[in-house]
């Protein structure tokens, strides 16, 4: 029996409908950040689809996810999370980076350790006029080891976050 | 038409796709995921945490597996909805070399060593891993219920150069934390909305409408299902009953002198739906509703005599379903077909000379599908 025709004019366009609807909004705020920096390996797809919120007046507040592991046979890493930074429109803001364990100013991932880092950053237009006359891609640098390595994410910001 | 929804379809169910970009990852990753259950038509945002919750780590909250291996940076993630489970994989190439990935010849190996390779709903092109470029897509297991009892899977993926030649292979494996209870909607395939269709026979009918005698009637019965969870959900129901003669002790209240009429017994219900499966094909169904019924008796020689009845009505269910089996592209419709019982209390209401109240029973065959 040829099904073919019951089942996409019947029970197909609807479901593509919902997909398109579902697929029209939430817009990606980052830029897929699987790397690896030594022997650490990271990534923020948690952070693709996660919106800025609005604050008022001006400021939002980024909640960027990342992970972050260190691979078996890795040497032990030292990440310097009171160190971390989020750039932007020229300006520099600090990022409030915990993980599991609590706000600490710096973990160390032993080998075939995984952990997750949560930085929240605040920006305000009023503080960084290029925030609301252009769209932006953000950088989040976290130091890690001992020899000047940084760990970085992009994240884009766009004009209406600040309206 | 049909052409467009196809392509609509093909390019959705895409399960591997350059995703060099965020967006076109997490568009691919919603789109083959949102085909899969559609019916979940939850925003596209929320597909990438669709992961498996007893599959978290409790540390990260995610089923996130990074690792290094072949000179090249992976990312697996298990997500999963009604129908099927998927491995979301995202590999960066670090060599200077393009490489492919062919899907057919994933494999996955599950903790009771049962090898499975992944069920497309649509063939596949080979996945090019370009220099430096991070390209990923979504995976579908075979099937939910391989999941059952398993404690860890790992997915095996082979890498070809150019010409062909196996390259490399990756093996990423998630595991389930220990001491987590597995959840049943992490292995069980469900549908999300059902339909079904009930042919049956009155069995009994009590209080004044009682003594009409109506079992051995026809009933017929349309049901609407809808299940956010395995096993709770809502259901939609409409029923009829032709119920009359000329013997009928209401007929007669009304027609009086009039030899013929009908009576026919409506009702309609909304309510709980409990589900469970007493396998894989085979699910228990109680539904307990709360509905209007309506008696409506016509004695075609005179308008006059006919009447119309409304009433209260608390109704239950239970069916057993066998499902047979499925068919569609993408978007799976699974058949069943079972016996339902079901009764229903009528309070207040007179119709005639009559009180409307009184309970009724009947049993049913039925069709039933959903997707």
């Amino acid at each position: 029996m040829n099904y073919s025709r019951f089942i996409n004019v019947r029970f197909f366009l609807v479901p593509a409908l919902f997909i398109i609807t579902a697929c029209s909004h939430g817009s990606v705020r980052s830029d897929y950040g699987l790397n690896h920096y030594d022997e650490l390996i990271v990534s923020d797809s948690q952070s693709l689809l996660i919106q800025p919120k609005k604050l008022g007046n001006g400021s939002v507040e980024i909640n960027h996810v990342s992970l972050i592991q260190n691979s078996p046979k890795g040497p032990p890493y030292d990440l310097q999370l009171d160190k971390a930074i989020f750039e932007a429109g020229g300006s520099v803001t600090r990022a409030l980076c915990t993980t599991s364990l609590g706000q600490k100013s710096v973990i160390t991932i032993e080998p075939d350790k995984k952990y997750r880092i949560d930085c929240s950053i605040q920006l305000n237009a009023n503080d960084n006029n290029h925030l609301a006359t252009r769209d932006q891609t953000g950088v989040l640098k976290i130091p890690y080891g001992k020899s000047g390595g940084v760990i970085s994410f992009n994240y884009f910001l766009k004009i209406e976050d600040f309206e | 038409m049909k052409t467009y929804l196809i392509i609509i379809l093909t390019t959705f169910c895409s399960s591997m796709a350059n995703a060099s970009d965020a967006s076109s990852a997490a568009a691919t990753s919603a789109a083959v995921i949102g085909t899969a259950a559609a019916v979940g038509s939850v925003s596209y945002r929320n597909w990438l945490t669709f992961e498996l919750k007893d599959w978290k780590d409790s540390a990260t909250q995610t089923t996130s597996q990074l690792t290094r291996q072949c000179d090249m940076d992976t990312e697996v993630r298990l997500l999963g909805n009604a129908r099927y489970n998927l491995l979301y994989v995202a590999i960066k190439n670090g060599t200077k070399l393009p490489y492919l990935v062919r899907p057919g010849r994933i494999r996955f190996v599950f903790s009771n060593g049962r090898e499975r390779m992944p069920s497309f709903p649509f063939q596949n092109q080979s996945l090019e891993l370009k220099p430096g470029i991070t390209s990923g897509g979504t995976i579908p297991f075979p099937s939910k219920w391989e999941f059952e009892n398993q404690d860890s899977v790992s997915a095996v993926i082979p890498l070809f150069s150019a010409e062909d030649k196996e390259f490399c292979t990756i093996t990423v494996n998630a595991s389930r934390p220990e001491g987590v209870p597995q959840q049943t909607s992490s292995f069980t395939e469900y549908t999300t909305l059902d339909y079904s269709f009930e042919f049956g026979t009155s069995l009994l009918r009590t209080g004044d409408p009682g003594s009409t005698l109506s079992a051995g009637k026809f009933t017929f019965g349309l049901s609407f299902y809808i299940y956010p969870w395995v096993n709770h959900g809502m259901n939609f129901g409409l029923g009829i009953e032709n119920m009359g003669n000329q013997g009928d002790p209401i007929l007669n209240s009304i027609s009086g002198s009039y030899s013929s009429g009908s009576l026919n017994s409506f009702w309609g219900q909304f309510g709980y739906s409990h589900r469970r499966f007493l396998s894989r094909r085979t699910q228990l169904i109680y539904d307990i509703d709360l509905g209007g019924h309506n008696y409506r008796a016509r004695v075609p020689e005179s308008k006059l005599a006919s009447d119309v009845s409304n009433s209260f009505l608390l109704f239950h269910k239970l069916s057993l379903d066998y499902m047979f089996g499925s068919f569609g592209y993408g978007v799976v419709i699974e058949n069943a077909i079972g016996l339902s019982l079901y009764q229903g209390w009528i309070t207040g209401g007179h119709i005639g000379t009559q009180s409307a109240s009184g309970t009724f029973l009947g049993a049913a065959v039925r069709y039933k599908f959903g997707f």
